[in-house]
């Protein structure tokens, strides 16, 4: 492997992990809606769902 | 009327997008691609064709399908009879039904070697069977060569699993089924291939190696820049078939999964991590599995040959062997197998679910009818690949609906979407419920950049391949039957999807709107 197939490697890795963190990051704290799921579709059967509870995303 | 299912959760809408899109491709297609066309270079085609054309046409299918989904219609036909008020419209969208089964004839089969490969490594440690000569007579007898019938019986068995597997996760429904699987699936997917980078990157070379076969090497036979192929029309556009078939555009299946979500919630920072998250799989753990271990057990040479072998014999021939001559190989051969397994079963639902909310949003059909109806259709069609394996009746599949059908269908829907329904609106309808803006920029990069660039993709994939596929120039006498049965399949199929639109149109309270409504 030479330096510049390193500096391509480690570029191309930083930017994927860069856009993929901040892309879970902005998911993960954001209130929009969804905090938990599991409770979301506990009581639900097909064809009949309710939609989740609206909540103002905190950054508005 | 009842309501239409909903995802979720929105990490769940997420997992399933990128159990789409994560698929064969990322482990085997896009290594080789890299290594082919310039190594590091490629990757600036790459990131360039991913921000200019992958991305933003992903936006427009999130944004076309969650504008179906606040109408009651979940797959091509539908959406684009709201967004273009024309007699041809809803048959335009026929496309994105037909195809993405067209697909699926043909990977469902590969996805069931898969499983029955981990099967295989798991209880029979694949039977004792090392060289790689040894693999590929496997391999071939596996698939049925040799055979009056075209496929094996454990073949066929295999198959048969994998449609019941899929039949079950899809009765299930989006939440219950198809997000279940992306929750539990994906992960695992993470997990797998991590420990398999974590074990490719400690791997000592076989005894009697050469001084290049060591994982540097083989990070290097995939990275190692060589800049002046950047000047070479062809990477660039090997560079834009790889982000095209990536990101799963133009198979009508974002579109669809993205009408379960409400009007309001954000498509933008959702679909771009779906995007993000295919992008990880692919450029960091897939381009660091198969190149790198195949250079350290078979040096820079044998790995030039497996790669051009194709995408098959690097994932159930090279593979293997390579496992096979480690410890514990079986389990690791079970981990790759399974790892394979786990990017078919959540690409394939995602495919299969365009035809279901086609026969349940435009027919009003039950979901449980029309996921049977689907996967009976399947089951019957996918064995025309099957027996028509070696006669290349897959690879002709493969082109016209994996390839030229995609390309065309991904053309139409941005067509459609920035010039017919409109840029302006279609940027107004990505920006609804957005939690970020997008830079204006985009909106004319979308415009004239993004179906530029699929014309361009479209025309040289038919002006290199598509005369000889068209005439079967080179194909043998022997081989035409079965190539020519799969047209037809094609044919009919796509002929089947528009009588049933015509059949939704002339039903009594039509969700198809006809275009003088």
């Amino acid at each position: 492997m030479t330096t510049t197939g390193w500096v391509f490697m480690i570029a191309s890795w930083a930017a994927i992990l860069f856009g993929t963190s901040w892309c879970f990051y902005r998911v993960l704290t954001s209130r929009r809606h969804w905090q938990n799921p599991e409770e979301d579709i506990r009581h639900l059967e097909h064809g009949e769902f309710e939609p989740p509870r609206d909540t103002p995303h905190r950054r508005r | 009327m009842a309501d239409r299912e909903r995802w979720a959760s929105r990490i769940g809408v997420i997992l399933a997008m990128a159990g789409n899109a994560v698929g064969l491709g990322n482990f085997l297609r896009f290594p080789v691609q890299a290594a082919q066309n310039g190594g590091g270079a490629f990757m600036i085609p790459y990131f360039v064709a991913l921000v200019l054309f992958g991305i933003p046409l992903a936006w427009c299918e999130w944004a076309m399908g969650r504008m179906g989904g606040a109408y009651r219609h979940g797959s091509a036909p539908g959406v684009f009879a709201l967004l273009w008020k024309h007699p041809m419209a809803k048959y335009l969208g026929a496309l994105g039904v037909c195809l993405p089964l067209g697909v699926l004839t043909y990977y469902l089969y590969v996805e069931s070697w898969s499983l029955a490969y981990s099967m295989f490594a798991m209880m029979w440690d694949l039977f004792g069977v090392r060289s790689m000569d040894s693999l590929r007579a496997f391999l071939t007898a596996y698939q049925g060569g040799g055979t009056r019938i075209g496929v094996s019986l454990i073949a066929w068995v295999f198959f048969l699993i994998t449609i019941g597997i899929n039949y079950w996760v899809m009765t299930g429904g989006i939440a219950r089924g198809i997000e279940r699987l992306a929750r539990v699936g994906m992960p695992l997917l993470f997990v797998l291939a991590f420990v398999l980078t974590v074990r490719v990157f400690t791997l000592s070379p076989p005894a009697g190696a050469g001084p290049d076969q060591t994982v540097r090497e083989g990070l290097g036979f995939v990275w190692n820049p060589d800049l002046g192929m950047l000047r070479s029309g062809k990477v660039w556009l090997a560079a834009a078939g790889q982000v095209f078939f990536t990101l799963s555009v133009g198979f009508g299946a974002i579109q669809c999964y993205a009408s379960y979500m409400r009007r309001r919630d954000d498509i933008i920072v959702t679909g771009l991590s779906a995007s993000m998250m295919n992008e990880f799989v692919e450029v960091i753990l897939g381009a660091s599995i198969a190149i790198p271990a195949a250079v350290v057990f078979f040096g820079r040479a044998g790995t030039v040959d497996i790669a051009r072998s194709g995408a098959f014999n690097l994932g159930f021939v090279a593979m293997p062997a390579i496992f096979q001559q480690m410890p514990v190989g079986a389990l690791f051969g079970l981990m790759w197998f399974f790892l394979l397994f786990i990017a078919g079963v959540t690409s394939s639902v995602a495919l299969a679910q365009p035809a279901v909310a086609f026969l349940e949003d435009e027919l009003g059909w039950t979901h449980r009818r029309a996921v049977r109806a689907v996967w009976v259709a399947l089951l019957v069609l996918g064995h025309v690949p099957i027996l028509g394996f070696s006669a290349g009746a897959l690879d002709e599949v493969d082109f016209w609906a994996g390839t030229i059908g995609l390309a065309l269908f991904a053309l139409i829907e941005a067509v459609v979407f920035l010039w017919v329904f409109g840029a302006e609106r279609a940027w107004a309808e990505i920006h609804v419920g957005a939690e970020v803006r997008l830079p204006r920029a985009l909106l004319y990069v979308l415009k004239y950049v993004t179906p530029t660039l699929l014309a361009v993709i479209l025309a040289a994939w038919l002006w290199q391949d598509g005369w000889a596929y068209l005439t079967m120039r080179g194909v043998p006498a022997e081989q035409r039957v079965w190539r020519w049965v799969a047209r037809v399949m094609l044919l009919g199929m796509l002929a089947i999807t528009v009588a049933l639109i015509r059949r939704a149109v002339r039903r009594p309270g039509a969700a198809v709107p006809e275009a003088t409504s």
